[in-house]
């Protein structure tokens, strides 16, 4: 081997550990997600101080935070871009929740912003579902109706220990018979709801009402047309 | 005798001058029924290019329409709450739909179907604005959970939260230079936010509304600022600076939703007072009033504001026409 040959093949290698050492960090280092937000109380919408766990599609804990009680806010980074994450919010004052996330398929850094409620978990506790499941003056749950409640079910479904009434109101003031019969089907059309996702009938009672929800009643001047269906809520009884 | 004869000549002069510009500065509409949705009309949305608009409503539907004609086009259903917002993007490709039901949806104009859902909202979402930059993928959205979130609709994913209302945040838009977002809200201020990533707290705080602030619209060329309250008033910001321009004591009952025509100093505003009118915010001169004889929540009009179109409690969808043509240019959307 020449002189020039051997400073050829020297001078080769060089290039070739240095192409690497690059490939080599940015394999080391990788593009990670950051997860940023607050956590609140449901019911009062204050800061609560909760665990925040983050979880893979294997099960294996990916991140943790915990949020600051001043203003509920947590964050999460080290996550991989293009995952699915489960995140697990524990507090024992609080129901369980687990909210899946998925994260962007970015080749950069990047920082996503997620806020969670919690419900507390305190007798007597009434939550409203989130829009009327029911149309007007039927008792059938409406198309769309599995977005509403769907939040309530997994919540039911992670702290089996607590049992609800399912509390509905009436449309109008107009009959109290009818009124009677309609909440009670709309009740029962939860309870079935619910009952078909696993949930056990035991933990769920019911109230129907043969007057209007005297927290949200209908408006006063109600416009031809407008329309008004009876509220619904989900109050703990037992946990 | 001469001398005062000549006085008088002189003052009607006058008064015919100042009546014959007062009635060239008024423009006059007709008005028609295009269609109607099943409940209030809560939104009026029209694209860039003029050539469609939307509209939304408690019925929880939005529908698409054509321009100029006015037929309805296509009625979009997924929401599971009344639908508040809407808002086409830059391209006019997409369009962006802030309901009760929490959640932020993304629709195809062409086709109609739901692209997306923005999930991330912890309460009701009321304001949603797409960024007007044709290649930006960014929407901004307002709620009753206080807050204002920056969504990347490419990546479906919610970039920032930008916290600093002390109540309801009412509704959100985008500067049409894609520089800056403002944010009005329950607590009578009007925030204005940077749009980059890193910044999260408001560059300025607009204060002066003493109600609820419920709309807040930049002009096209971001120098100024219109926002409306709950007592029917409307006020004219310079910006970047904040400073106020202009009050104007525009209606009796609340203002829901103003807009701008592409000359930059044409306003529409619609009131619950049942009445829709055009003013000047240069000089404050109101162009037009009209009474619709029923409740009026939303306004959008064509760039040349010949055309204005409007959302009623009644559920109607109506189509306000200039039937003397003014003089603007031809560019724009909302």
């Amino acid at each position: 081997m020449t002189t020039t040959k051997i400073y050829k093949y020297a001078a080769a290698v060089v290039f070739a550990a240095l192409m690497t050492v690059p490939t080599i960090a940015f394999a080391q280092i990788g593009t990670v997600i950051t997860v940023a937000g607050n956590v609140l109380d449901e019911v009062t919408r204050n800061p609560v101080m909760v665990n925040v766990v983050f979880s893979d599609e294997t099960g294996t804990r990916a991140g943790s935070s915990r949020s600051n009680s001043k203003d509920g806010s947590y964050l999460v980074t080290g996550l991989k871009p293009g995952k699915k994450y489960k995140v697990r919010l524990e507090q024992s004052e609080y129901f369980q929740a687990e909210y899946e996330i998925a994260l962007p398929n970015t080749g950069k850094y990047a920082e996503i912003s997620r806020d969670f409620l919690v419900k507390p978990l305190v007798k007597g506790t009434k939550f409203p579902a989130r829009n009327t499941p029911f149309d007007l003056k039927k008792s059938k749950l409406r198309i769309g109706a599995n977005d509403i409640l769907d939040d309530f079910k997994r919540s039911l479904l992670i702290n089996p220990n607590v049992n609800i009434e399912i509390q509905c109101f009436p449309d109008n003031d107009d009959d109290k018979a009818v009124n009677t019969k309609l909440t009670q089907d709309r009740c029962n059309a939860l309870r079935e709801y619910f009952a078909k996702a696993g949930i056990s009938d035991k933990r769920l009672s019911v109230k129907p009402s043969d007057t209007v929800d005297s927290m949200n009643p209908p408006p006063i001047q109600s416009r031809q047309g407008k329309r008004y269906v009876g509220s619904t809520y989900f109050v703990v009884t037992k946990f | 005798m001469k001398i005062l004869r000549w006085q008088g000549i002189v003052c009607m002069l006058v008064i015919i001058q100042a009546a014959a510009g007062y009635l060239q500065a008024q423009r006059m509409y007709e008005m028609k029924t295009l269609g109607k949705h099943s409940d209030e009309v809560l939104g009026v949305f029209v694209n860039e290019n003029n050539t469609k608009f939307a509209t939304c409503s408690i019925d929880e539907t939005i529908k698409l329409w054509s321009l100029p004609e006015g037929k309805e086009l296509k009625t979009l259903t997924g929401h599971v709450g009344q639908v508040n917002n809407i808002s086409f993007s830059g391209n006019g490709k997409l369009l962006a739909s802030a309901s009760s039901d929490r959640t932020v949806r993304i629709w195809d104009v062409e086709s109609g179907k739901q692209k997306s859902i923005l999930n991330g909202h912890t309460a009701e979402v009321i304001g949603v604005y797409f960024s007007q930059d044709a290649n930006s993928t960014f929407l901004a959205s307002t709620s009753f959970d206080q807050t204002v979130k920056l969504w990347d609709t490419k990546l479906q994913s919610e970039v920032k939260t930008l916290r600093g209302h002390t109540m309801q945040a009412n509704n959100v838009a985008y500067s049409y230079d894609g520089k800056y977002l403002a944010s009005c809200s329950d607590d009578k201020t009007i925030k204005i936010w940077s749009t980059d990533i890193s910044s999260k707290d408001p560059i300025l705080t607009l204060t002066g509304h003493n109600s609820h602030v419920l709309t807040a619209l930049y002009s096209f060329d971001s120098k100024l600022l219109a926002s409306a309250d709950q007592d029917g008033t409307i006020k004219i910001w310079k910006m970047p600076s904040g400073e106020l321009v202009r009050t104007i004591n525009a209606h009796s009952d609340l203002v829901q939703d103003v807009s701008f025509a592409a000359d930059n100093q044409t306003l529409v505003s619609a009131s619950l007072d049942k009445s829709v009118k055009l003013w000047n915010v240069n000089t404050g001169e109101n162009l037009m009033t009209m009474d619709v004889g029923v409740e009026v929540w939303s306004v959008d009009l064509t760039s040349n504001a010949r055309t204005i179109i409007i959302g009623c409690a009644d559920g109607s969808v109506r189509m306000l026409s200039e039937t003397v043509k003014g003089k603007m240019p031809k560019k724009g959307g909302k």
